[in-house]
């Protein structure tokens, strides 16, 4: 009930009447109960609201609304919407362009290969890369935005001439408006290079007129099927002439007038003869507005429309000419939004699962870039929509096989804990390694010490590849990396990691022969994270050929990490985020990485981030409330668990039961 | 050019000396496949089982055109020694990795069907698989695999009737063929994760209320949990082959598959994948590693199946998502290229080279054509191993290409 019912006046009764006083007293009784929620925000409203406008509701998030009303609540989300990210983009666009002009005019087909592959995995580093913003960003409301412009204004890799560069610069842009206006959008999509490749906007000339981007624009930015006819698309398309990419400028956009048709056109009932006109048109019609109005809605409230909620979204965009944040506020605040009949009716899409995984359980990042493979087995693979119409959503992401392997995905995400912790070793320091190694009769032999001489471990590395049988591999990720973790008792200054017992097949039995090595990637000295590339190495005795590679000993060797050094130098300091960035965005040779000043930038410019490695400290985390094993449910779900399961007091079977729930899936 | 024509023109080359240079003479001796007789056995018997070579398999060293000097010219540093090639015949010999598929080639159980493609191929490795996977033009998409349509269209209920599942994928490797709606597909890394999957993943009674996305999320669940538990009843444990099995993830796969069928679990179709075809640089070792490890678990695979007295019912299909360029890079390797061999393999398979051999004086953009369309190839096995002639890809206008024997 909203404030419209108070002091309204009740038809029918006579002053001086009994039965009129009370029905007064009545009347005020309802109004006083019916005025909106003045008091705090329980624990499972708050959580309702921050996971709907942000990627679940983390229990910091949850107890920094409790005080506050809903206006203050939804203000407050607003306010804190934001037009750059978080992160430093990654390093290769701060590098000169690659030469997409060159592409298809001086390329022979397998530089353009080479081309294409470089550009894909540059892709892979801008998708890792926007993983990272969404677990950090202090507004996730501002990445579910620009993940909804994404899904908006569509195009694809494959399609846009695998131009990472001007994706990059499109959702930078998608970004920026993220909370700003729509009116703006839809006229930058009619010179966006990267839609009109997407769209064939560029093949659109005088005499030959090309409607694919004049068809989408009224089928999917604006109008809706239904609400144009086709004249109006081929009046549109003539108007859109002449908009064009200029290949020198590596494809970017440009207008070029002698493709443009001069005529006069009239679409939807107007004059009008170029985009600007048709920007204007459109944006004219109270139809936009609806139509924008049933998707933000379909997004954040139900996928059931509701007449009212999309009114108020509808009046805010036309009120405040196209704003986004009043729009959403209406969305927010609406009765629709916060109504019972509507709790957990929206699907987690792939990457809000994932996300919202880690910021409201704590996840650590292990390994970034296999995030976005994550989203991808899930159906939902950023940049790659299967089509003009985006991603469906909703019911869609669930099937047989996709719910299975969000199980798989949700289990490695927790596995990643251990990964992190180790299981047998709470309470203890721990050391760990990532290692892997040549086998020829019999494996490397490695030596662990640390702070001069505490023997950690001398051990074999059984697992390494038996170069006898399959020859040494050139290829750096086939080698059998492991992660070897050892409890240690003191403070780690130093450590030393030696291999013993170099050893080769003669050089007769030709290139591929046997040979004995040991490789390290990096250690971990109490959860920081070093590379084998910024330590130091020494041969003993014989000199190896090759350049030095510290991390490669494929003689008998030395690789010292001295910690307290690398970290005053600068080292990769990895709090979960930054490290998962290295490993996610190095270039192909290991150890590349971020340079240490960016990283140093990087890791005081991240806001505090909880990591809890086991779930007692997620429990322990959680309002008061909401501590209670029947209760914690509210924390993560929208509605109480249907698995049946009785996990009883123990945290982690606990977080388990929600977690593998169906409801989990649920918004 | 097919094949016929090929060899007598070869012939002539040989005696004109084209280039002033002899054409390397096989070194390998003949080796013709037996003829054989044997048939699949009934239809809710037989099983499909799709091996994926992820990344795009290099077709020209694999199954090697070693009479034609361009081959050489091609790949001066990648070319297979042909003292090391295992011949088949005058212009094909084989990647000697391949040698533990020889009993089965010799036995007429092994076919080779060179390139296949098909018109205006995409070099993308995600378009392309999804080409692959879902048996469409290269410009247009379908909603589900080829393999789960094929099946769920079929006319006899029989096929899919007494089936634990409709489709198991076991390893890593994405459902593709068999992604589709009203399916029964499983899809399991190995037998001890399913299990344990399986105990979370429990049917549960129908929600009393809650919106549509919950009602729908525990109708899924249900399905998944069905199909699940239905293979899950079989399980023993027994692991009757797995020792038999190396250890890269194709035998592993294999391994888990063959034991799953020796307990007793019955799916009309399976799915295999080995990662790591993308050989762009120092291809040389790491293919022969790879085309080692197929053929090694093939054969055991194949081994496991006459055992059990299955071989006969079943056919097993490698697929990739293109070939590779004819010339090789500068960095030791290929590029992404288009048309490719493919090996067909079963009791009933009859043996032999099918489609065309490429022609590397007639190479279309630097790649090898297609001459054989893929979907032929599938429309062949929905015909003669799930006994549908007439099926959504032959009405397409494809005309099967019958790799079994079929009844006279």
């Amino acid at each position: 009930m909203t404030s419209q019912h108070r002091g309204r006046k009740l038809p029918g009764l006579r002053y001086g009447d009994p039965l009129r006083s009370l029905a007064i007293v009545l009347a005020l009784l309802a109004a006083i109960l019916a005025a909106p929620v003045s008091h705090a925000l329980p624990p499972e409203e708050a959580r309702h609201l921050l996971a709907r406008a942000g990627f679940g509701a983390a229990p910091a998030e949850i107890e920094e609304l409790a005080p506050l009303t809903r206006e203050q609540a939804v203000d407050l989300l607003l306010s804190r919407m934001r037009r750059a990210p978080m992160l430093p983009r990654p390093a290769f666009l701060d590098a000169p362009w690659p030469p997409y002009r060159d592409m298809h005019a001086r390329m022979t087909q397998g530089e353009r290969d080479a081309f294409i592959q470089a550009r894909r995995a540059e892709l892979q580093q801008v998708k890792a890369w926007w993983y990272a913003e969404m677990i950090v960003t202090p507004s996730p409301l501002t990445e579910r935005m620009t993940l909804f412009w994404h899904n908006h204004f569509v195009s694809a890799f494959e399609g846009v001439g695998q131009n990472v560069h001007r994706m990059w610069d499109q959702k930078a842009a998608f970004r920026a408006e993220a909370g700003g206006s729509f009116a703006r959008l839809l006229a930058a999509s009619l010179s966006d290079p990267v839609l009109l490749r997407y769209l064939d906007g560029h093949r659109n000339v005088k005499g030959r007129p090309n409607e694919n981007l004049a068809r989408e624009l009224l089928e999917l930015f604006a109008l809706g099927e239904g609400h144009y006819a086709e004249a109006d698309i081929r009046e549109i398309a003539r108007a859109l002439t002449g908009l064009g990419l200029d290949r020198h400028d590596d494809w970017g956009f440009r207008f070029f007038p002698g493709n443009h048709d001069p005529g006069t056109k009239r679409f939807l009932g107007e004059p009008g003869s170029n985009a600007a006109d048709v920007v204007r048109v459109l944006l004219a019609r109270d139809r936009t507005a609806a139509f924008l109005a049933a998707k933000l809605w379909r997004e954040f409230g139900a996928p059931e429309p509701d007449a009212a909620a999309e009114a108020a979204i509808a009046a805010a965009l036309r009120g405040s000419g196209w704003e986004i944040r009043p729009a959403l506020r209406a969305l927010f605040l609406s009765d629709a939004f916060w109504s019972p009949r509507h709790r957990g009716a929206l699907v987690k899409s792939p990457v809000v699962l994932i996300v919202a995984a880690h910021r409201e359980l704590g996840l650590p990042v292990v390994d970034l870039g296999a995030l976005p493979v994550h989203g991808r087995r899930l159906g939902q693979d950023l940049f790659e929509p299967p089509n003009v119409k985006g991603w469906p959503g909703g019911t869609a992401w669930i099937t047989p096989a996709s719910l299975v392997a969000r199980h798989d995905v949700m289990e490695r995400l927790l596995a990643n804990r251990q990964l992190v912790a180790g299981p047998a070793m709470a309470g203890r320091r721990v050391l760990a390694l990532r290692v892997a190694g040549d086998a020829w009769n019999g494996p490397p032999i490695m030596r662990l010490t640390i702070n001069g001489d505490r023997l950690v471990a001398r051990r074999e590395i059984e697992f390494a590849t038996d170069t006898a049988r399959h020859g040494t591999l050139s290829d750096r990720a086939d080698w059998n990396w492991r992660v070897l973790r050892f409890p240690v008792d003191e403070e780690i200054r130093v450590a030393k990691v030696e291999f013993l017992n170099d050893a080769a097949a003669p050089a007769s039995d030709g290139p591929r022969r046997g040979d004995r090595n040991l490789y390290v990637e990096w250690l971990e000295a109490d959860g920081e994270r070093f590379l084998a590339a910024d330590a130091a190495q020494a041969w003993h005795g014989v000199s190896c050929g090759g350049p030095p590679r510290p991390g490669n000993l494929n003689c008998n060797g030395e690789l010292v990490f001295d910690i307290a050094a690398m970290r005053a130098a600068g080292s990769m300091r990895p709090r979960d985020v930054t490290e998962g960035m290295m490993a996610g965005m190095a270039a192909p040779s290991m150890g590349a990485g971020m340079a240490p000043a960016s990283s140093r930038a990087l890791a005081t410019a991240l806001p505090p981030r909880a990591t809890h490695l086991d779930a007692r400290g997620w429990l322990g985390g959680l309002p008061p409330p909401l501590r209670r094993p029947d209760m914690a449910w509210r924390a993560l779900a929208p509605l109480p668990p249907v698995g049946g399961a009785q996990p009883g007091d123990e945290a982690e079977a606990l977080l388990r039961a929600i977690v593998f729930d169906p409801v989990y899936h649920l918004m | 050019m097919d094949r016929r024509n090929f060899l007598a023109g070869t012939a002539l080359l040989a005696a004109c000396g084209t280039d002033g240079q002899a054409p390397h003479a096989p070194a390998a001796s003949i080796r013709a496949p037996r003829s054989g007789d044997a048939l699949p056995g009934p239809l809710d018997q037989r099983i499909l089982v799709l091996v994926e070579l992820q990344g795009g398999n290099d077709g020209l060293n694999t199954v090697i055109p070693v009479s034609q000097p361009a081959y050489r010219g091609l790949r001066p540093g990648l070319a297979i020694d042909p003292a090391r090639a295992l011949g088949l015949d005058a212009d094909h010999a084989l990647h000697p990795a391949l040698a533990p598929l020889l009993e089965a080639w010799d036995a007429g159980e092994c076919a080779i069907v060179e390139s296949v493609g098909y018109p205006r191929p995409n070099r993308s490795h995600f378009r392309s698989i999804e080409i692959w996977e879902q048996a469409t033009a290269s410009d247009a998409y379908a909603s589900e695999g080829w393999a789960a349509r094929a099946l769920r269209e079929h006319p006899s209920p029989a096929l899919r009737a007494g089936a634990d599942a409709d489709g198991i994928v076991v390893g890593t490797g994405a459902i593709g063929p068999l992604a589709g709606a009203g399916l029964r597909v499983v899809n399991m890394r190995d037998p001890r994760q399913f299990v344990a999957q399986g105990e979370r993943l429990r049917s549960l009674g129908t929600p009393a209320g809650g919106p549509e996305a919950l009602r729908h999320l525990v109708r899924t669940q249900n399905e998944a949990a069905a199909a699940a538990q239905a293979v899950q009843r079989k399980l023993t444990g027994r692991e009757r082959f797995s020792r038999r099995f190396g250890w890269d993830p194709l035998a592993r796969s294999l391994a888990h598959a063959a034991d799953l069928v020796a307990d007793g679990v019955h799916a009309p179709a399976w799915k295999v994948t080995l990662a790591g075809f993308d050989t762009h640089a120092d291809q040389a070792q790491r293919h022969e590693r790879l085309l080692g490890q197929v053929a090694s678990a093939l054969a055991t695979f194949r081994a496991a199946m006459r055992e059990m007295g299955r071989w006969n019912d079943t056919l097993v299909l490698t697929y990739s998502e293109f070939g590779r360029r004819a010339a090789e890079n500068l960095s030791r390797g290929t590029d992404h290229g288009a048309a490719a061999p493919l090996f067909a393999l079963g009791g009933a398979v009859e043996g032999g080279l099918r489609g065309t051999t490429p022609d590397l004086e007639a190479l279309e953009d630097g790649d090898v054509r297609a001459r054989v369309d893929f979907r032929a190839v599938y429309a062949g096995v929905i015909a003669g191993l799930w006994g549908q002639e007439s099926n959504f890809l032959s009405a397409q206008g494809h005309a099967p290409l019958h790799l079994l024997r079929r009844r006279a």
